[in-house]
């Protein structure tokens, strides 16, 4: 219990007036990135990136980490309200979320979303507290070995869990790795990749990267498939639930929570993929599924405890082991650099007011979001109506002039072109932009590491396996990257003797048991012929979140 | 910001058409002649031996992934429909990306404001076709909003007008 004492002078550190002041600007302005569909956190921590070079370190952490969390709030509205998930992570709220808004429910949907929100991020923020201080003193020993593994697999397992196309996210990330070699050589110095570019003699700026890729990219895209339509008119004003609603959900909320904290701590894990892999379960437990997709109270409760628990607990490896687990952390773990903080074991120790700032910032901030999600729920949802062909150049201009700020430099404004450009033809050709910006932050850490471990091993690669740690990450990692496929096998083998067995006994062969119920919400949705799943949203492409 | 607030049908109008094997054949060939690139120019570097690695042997083995990563995304990916068709829209964006350039390089020279305006102007009328009042209450509000946060509360030394 040797941590209760900077872990309460953190508390005193988020109540300074000005701290307070960012958690709660933070949480707001993730709200209301949340509720515009589109501009989700990553596209706008991107565009705040220079703003946290002006302020002190742990201010600008709990500014971006308010904008994470907060975007989880946000997105639920528009995803009850009008089906349009303003966040991916709240892709999965849309489809009972949705329904019961179209059953005149819709207070209940948003006021167990916002509740189910705070217990399961609060459940986060306390594990997370509980888990964090010992996850760093065991890391303190890891040496250039371990760090080489974690970096590798978390860009790996990044590019090969939530992302729509693994070869692709490859390709985004071996494209990362390149850019990041880019300027001095990490150990000899020697240039790389810097053309006799005075400008490029430090290699490629990562807020400028950050911005164009995220930034002006995302608004390109936008501007070429641009909708014009008229508002809709929302009739919710406030929501609160209602005790039979708690009484339904609270379980769902239990095991949200829980699901979403552990998801959160995994390479690629965060939001979009806890809230799905909580749907999920609350479908194959339910006693009656087929009530999922037609506005069951449990499939919003459940995802959206889930996304929150894992916005927090995804801070968990950042903070601890100084490796980036999602684009989000990234750019933050870009934020950190930016401050002359490099994120690892010994931040703890070294910047407790950083560390324990943001975890405390995370408490406050949930409350903060419970008190504006649920009597503002009108006022947010107004931000709908804002026309994307107002908001676009307001935007562009933050970042031409946002990324100007940083070093002074119209070369600078130029590199956040190109890479808004690059950032573009990226999504329009389905590669995600995220494993690359995953990939960048990671290289340098990656190439030093594994360098130093080739001294160590004497050149022999199959030294990792030897290491205590270093071995069995290794191991581990690749049983995740071979699960699936196995997976899928061993279920093809089963069916495979399930129908021979038919066929020779003369009667109908049973499916597989549960399998319907494993499926994600939205390719169930898909599948279905029923009015409800109809009109569930169709299978989301999932950015890594 | 993808139509915030629109009618389904609309939106439903809206979505990509998907580009057939030649733009899938191109989003794949590009990221292997980059790391063939790449790795030509790593060449050019020491390589070393990986226990005395020299400057050029990371950069290899990362281009040597990206070929290979590219490969097997054109290989495995031909039967997925994730390419978008580039459509008419494409002009907007060629208009919108000279308009920033040319930003980016007035800054310097005439100070922040005026290109600042321009563009929020060019953006709102011409890509936008917002109404004329729209366009000047928004460029120039927001303009003022830039000079007011960025030179006068955070002090960043922007290039300014002359006077």
């Amino acid at each position: 219990m040797d941590f209760l004492d900077p872990m309460l002078s953190g508390f005193a550190v988020v109540f300074a007036p000005l701290n307070l002041l960012y958690v709660l600007v933070g949480v707001v302005i993730g709200m209301v990135i949340g509720v515009l569909p589109g501009l989700g956190p990553v596209a706008t921590i991107a565009l705040l990136l220079p703003v946290t070079y002006e302020i002190p370190a742990e201010s600008a952490v709990i500014l971006l980490a308010g904008i994470y969390y907060g975007a989880m709030y946000g997105g639920t509205i528009t995803s009850v309200l009008l089906r349009l998930p303003g966040e991916a992570a709240t892709v999965v709220t849309t489809i009972d979320g949705y329904q019961m808004a179209r059953q005149g429910r819709a207070g209940s949907a948003l006021g167990i979303s916002a509740v189910g929100s705070f217990i399961g991020a609060t459940f986060s923020i306390v594990a997370m507290t509980l888990v964090a201080p010992l996850l760093a003193r065991f890391s303190l020993g890891f040496g250039p070995p371990e760090y080489a593994v974690l970096a590798a697999l978390g860009i790996v397992l990044v590019a090969s869990l939530g992302t729509s196309s693994t070869a692709k996210s490859l390709v985004a990330a071996a494209f990362g790795l390149l850019l990041a070699t880019m300027g001095p050589d990490p150990l000899v110095a020697t240039p790389r990749f810097t053309f006799g570019s005075v400008q490029l003699a430090d290699g490629v700026d990562f807020v400028a990267l950050a911005m164009g890729l995220f930034g002006l990219g995302e608004v390109l895209y936008h501007l070429e498939r641009r909708a014009r339509g008229r508002s809709r008119r929302v009739p919710v004003a406030n929501a609160w639930p209602s005790r039979q609603d708690w009484r339904a959900s609270r379980g769902a909320i239990g095991r949200g929570s829980v699901v979403g904290f552990l998801i959160g701590l995994l390479p690629g894990g965060g939001g979009v993929l806890a809230s799905m892999a909580a749907y999920a379960l609350e479908k194959r437990r339910s006693r009656h599924p087929e009530r999922f997709g037609r506005g069951a109270i449990e499939g919003v409760a459940a995802p959206e405890a889930a996304n929150n628990a894992a916005a927090t607990s995804t801070f968990v490896p950042l903070l601890t082991l100084g490796i980036p687990t999602n684009p989000v952390m990234a750019l933050i773990f870009g934020a950190l650099l930016l401050q002359g903080i490099p994120p690892g074991p010994r931040l703890i120790t070294d910047n407790p007011e950083v560390f324990w700032g943001v975890v405390d910032s995370m408490y406050v901030g949930n409350i903060f979001l419970l008190i504006l999600s649920v009597p503002l729920v009108g006022l947010f949802v107004r931000l709908v109506s804002v026309r994307e062909t107002v908001l676009a150049p307001i935007v562009v201009m933050i970042i031409m002039l946002g990324v100007y700020t940083v070093n002074n430099s119209t070369f600078d404004m130029l590199v956040v072109i190109v890479f808004g450009v690059i950032g573009y033809l990226m999504k329009k050709t389905g590669f995600e932009p995220g494993p690359l910006v995953l990939a960048f932050v990671l290289g340098s850490i990656l190439e030093t590491a594994f360098r130093q471990s080739m001294r160590i091993f004497d050149g022999n690669v199959a030294g990792f396996l030897g290491r205590p740690i270093a071995g069995p990450l290794l191991v581990a990692g690749a049983l995740v990257l071979v699960a699936p496929a196995l997976l899928r096998a061993a279920r093809g083998w089963v069916r495979g003797r399930g129908r021979v067995k038919g066929h020779g006994s003369g009667g109908r062969p049973e499916p597989a048991s549960g399998s319907h119920e494993a499926e994600p919400p939205a390719s169930a949705g898909r599948s279905s012929d029923s009015p409800a799943d109809r009109s569930a949203p169709a299978a989301p492409r999932l950015p890594a979140d | 910001m993808s139509s915030p607030g629109v009618d389904e049908d609309v939106a439903e109008e809206e979505a990509a058409a998907r580009a057939g094997g030649a733009g899938h054949l191109a989003a794949c060939v590009v990221p292997v002649l980059v790391g063939a690139g790449g790795l030509a120019y790593a060449l050019t570097l020491r390589l070393g031996i990986p226990v005395d690695a020299g400057p050029g042997l990371w950069p290899a083995a990362v281009s040597v992934v990206l070929v290979g990563a590219g490969l097997w995304a054109l290989v495995a990916g031909r039967r997925v429909r994730d390419v978008e068709r580039f459509s008419r829209g494409a002009l907007d964006i060629a208009l919108g990306l000279a308009s920033l350039v040319a930003h980016a390089l007035l800054v310097p020279l005439v100070g922040f404001e005026i290109p600042t305006l321009l563009v929020l102007a060019f953006w709102l009328r011409v890509l936008g076709r917002e109404p004329w009042r729209v366009t000047a209450l928004v460029s120039l509000l927001t303009t003022a909003v830039f000079s007011l946060v960025l030179v006068v509360l955070l002090g960043v030394p922007l290039p300014r007008l002359a006077f």
